[in-house]
């Protein structure tokens, strides 16, 4: 059995670049995500090796963006770890590979209407996604040429980074596809409406 | 999806029902403006979208910020003039769809609480207290919950007071609201209608706590010290789970007391209250028994609970726990307030080791919140436990 690598942030954002990172840096495969209060957790499988790998390189990532990271490996997963996986990959989700990907997130949904049409007015992007979490955590992910996209996000940040509900942004070069495809479709936080 | 385009956009998200209620029903007072969507994202933090002309969605931003300033939180209030289809379009908001409203033609009282036992007890005396019908209730995040009655406006207004003060006198009351003659919009913010059936029970007993572990522990205690019956544990948000039983008053006051003295060793208390002869609408609403859920396990077999902080320790105590003792995974579940909890079962010896094992695994990679073990658990509790 493939070992499983775990990691823990506050927001959703921070586990968006993790899983990114992970999977670039080593051989492991996207397993799904899960959320829980304003935290979440991403998880990857592979070798014990390469989730080792990637389980430093994602924890780093993560960190650039959100103070709180919490990571671990299991070596030999006994079945029930995975049904902690609240949303699995959809591996045959449709998803097109995009040359980069935006990410805003801040407390507050109302400031993310505001915000969308400010970068979609600010540059050639698409919005890809509005991802609810708990705990008034809201990201929303935009995508496009790497240049327009971070155009959008500087404007967001020109607009926003003073805010006190701002909790950070940031722009990857070429993401991985199944990133696009765990995030790319909003599953709806239960106990959020 | 929108079958013009809107020329103007107005953003307005608050902390509340109340206060949301009273913002819409005013900006659609005010102006001529139609409701485009809402989306709430916990905590109470709940947005309504209105779509107008810019000059009537000004207006109306006003009037909501007018009708809410100093008894509300506003977090935002702003207006989008012609705002870009593409970037608003895709947004959780705008792809609910908004039924047409219908004319009420009677008033309509909101009363909010933090935590269901003051609103469940606010309820029953609003019923009682004056002719109004129950329309509904349900959670909005970060513990509160809301509640909607519709009668006259004399009675709203009688009821309304009424369950104001019985629901203060039982816990936070976080807002109350009568709106005499509501907006068809207005009506899209009601919550969803009982689904229960309209029974006499003798008594309601709430035992209210923070956790999935606290709730558990409740309904054991309950039915292990006198002869009441688990309705249901009422798992909503911020945390907050009550564990609802019923019978003769007798039982159930002495179940409700046993399970308050008892719940200091595993779960914060967060109230509790006894309901004599409670409403048959309030027994639809809140007492509807939960379906049996199906645990096939051996009835001697003891129950382990361990719930955490993140979900990084659950897992890992998971692991650790089915490894390093003979137990069986039987579920998990997430109250929210960042508690996650699973459930395991075994002899009552095995379950100690794997408890054991499971907090310091827990420990190591996050926080453990609560950690218990049920000897002989009780069919009548495990039947009604919601977890997977």
């Amino acid at each position: 059995m493939k070992s499983l690598g775990m990691i823990e942030v506050e927001g959703v954002a921070g586990i968006i670049v993790a899983a990114d990172a992970a999977c670039k840096v080593a051989t492991v495969e996207l397993a799904g995500w899960e959320s829980i209060g304003g935290f979440t957790t991403v998880f990857v499988r592979g070798s014990v090796s390469d989730v080792q790998i990637a389980l430093q390189a994602g924890a780093a990532a993560a960190g650039t963006i959100t103070d709180h990271v919490v990571h671990n490996a299991l070596l030999q997963p006994e079945t029930a770890c995975l049904d902690f996986i609240g949303f699995p990959l959809d591996t045959g989700a449709d998803a097109n590979p995009v040359d980069a990907l935006g990410l805003v997130e801040t407390r507050g949904y109302g400031v993310h209407v505001e915000n969308n049409d400010r970068m979609v007015k600010a540059a050639d992007v698409q919005l890809l996604n509005v991802l609810t979490v708990h705990n008034r955590v809201v990201c929303s992910l935009v995508t496009g040429e790497l240049g327009a996209v971070e155009r959008a996000i500087e404007s967001c940040r020109d607009a926003l980074g003073q805010d006190q509900w701002f909790m950070g942004s940031a722009v990857l070069s070429k993401p991985q596809v199944d990133v696009l495809r765990a995030f790319g479709q909003a599953p709806l936080a239960e106990g959020a409406s | 999806m929108a079958t013009r385009a809107p020329i103007s956009l107005g953003v307005f998200e608050c902390r509340g029902m109340t206060t949301l209620a009273a913002a819409l029903d005013a900006m659609g007072k005010a102006a001529d403006v139609k409701l485009a969507g809402r989306h709430g994202i916990g905590s109470g933090w709940l947005t309504i979208v209105i779509e107008g002309a810019t000059a009537d969605v000004q207006t109306a931003i006003e009037a909501g910020r007018a009708a809410t300033s100093g008894h509300g939180e506003i977090i935002t209030a702003a207006v989008l003039p012609r705002p870009e289809a593409e970037a608003i379009e895709p947004m959780p908001h705008a792809t609910q769809a908004i039924a047409s409203g219908s004319a009420p033609g009677e008033a309509v009282g909101w009363l909010e609480t933090k935590g269901v036992t003051p609103l469940i007890v606010g309820v029953d005396r609003m019923v009682k207290a004056a002719d109004v019908k129950l329309l509904g209730w349900t959670f909005i995040g970060g513990a509160l919950v809301h509640a909607v009655v519709s009668g006259s406006v004399g009675d709203v207004e009688t009821a309304i007071a009424a369950g104001a003060e019985a629901a203060a006198a039982h816990g936070e009351l976080f807002g109350h609201l009568v709106i005499e003659q509501p907006e068809p919009d207005t009506l899209h913010l009601l919550p969803p209608a009982p689904t229960g059936q309209e029974r006499t029970l003798g008594a309601l007993g709430l035992v209210e706590t923070t956790g999935y572990v606290g709730a558990i522990h409740s309904a054991d205690r309950m039915v292990k010290e006198a002869a009441a019956d688990i309705v249901r544990l009422t798992i909503g948000s911020g945390g907050r789970v009550a564990t609802v039983a019923s019978g003769a008053l007798d039982d159930v006051r002495a179940a409700v007391s046993e399970a308050v003295s008892r719940l200091g060793e595993v779960a914060e208390h967060n109230g509790d209250a006894l309901i004599t002869n409670p409403d048959p609408q309030v027994v639809a609403a809140f007492a509807d028994t939960a379906p049996a859920a199906a645990h096939p396990s051996a009835p001697s077999q003891a129950l382990g609970l361990l719930e955490t902080r993140t979900t990084v320790g659950l897992v890992s105590a998971v692991d650790a726990m089915l490894k390093g003792s003979d137990v069986t995974y039987e579920g998990r579940h997430k109250v929210g307030y960042f508690l996650t909890a699973a459930v395991i079962r075994g002899e009552l010896g095995a379950v100690n080791t794997a408890l054991e094992i499971g907090a310091r695994a827990a420990q190591r990679h996050g926080e453990l919140v609560a950690r218990h073990v049920i000897a002989l658990p009780y069919a009548e509790v495990t039947d009604r436990l919601p977890h997977a």
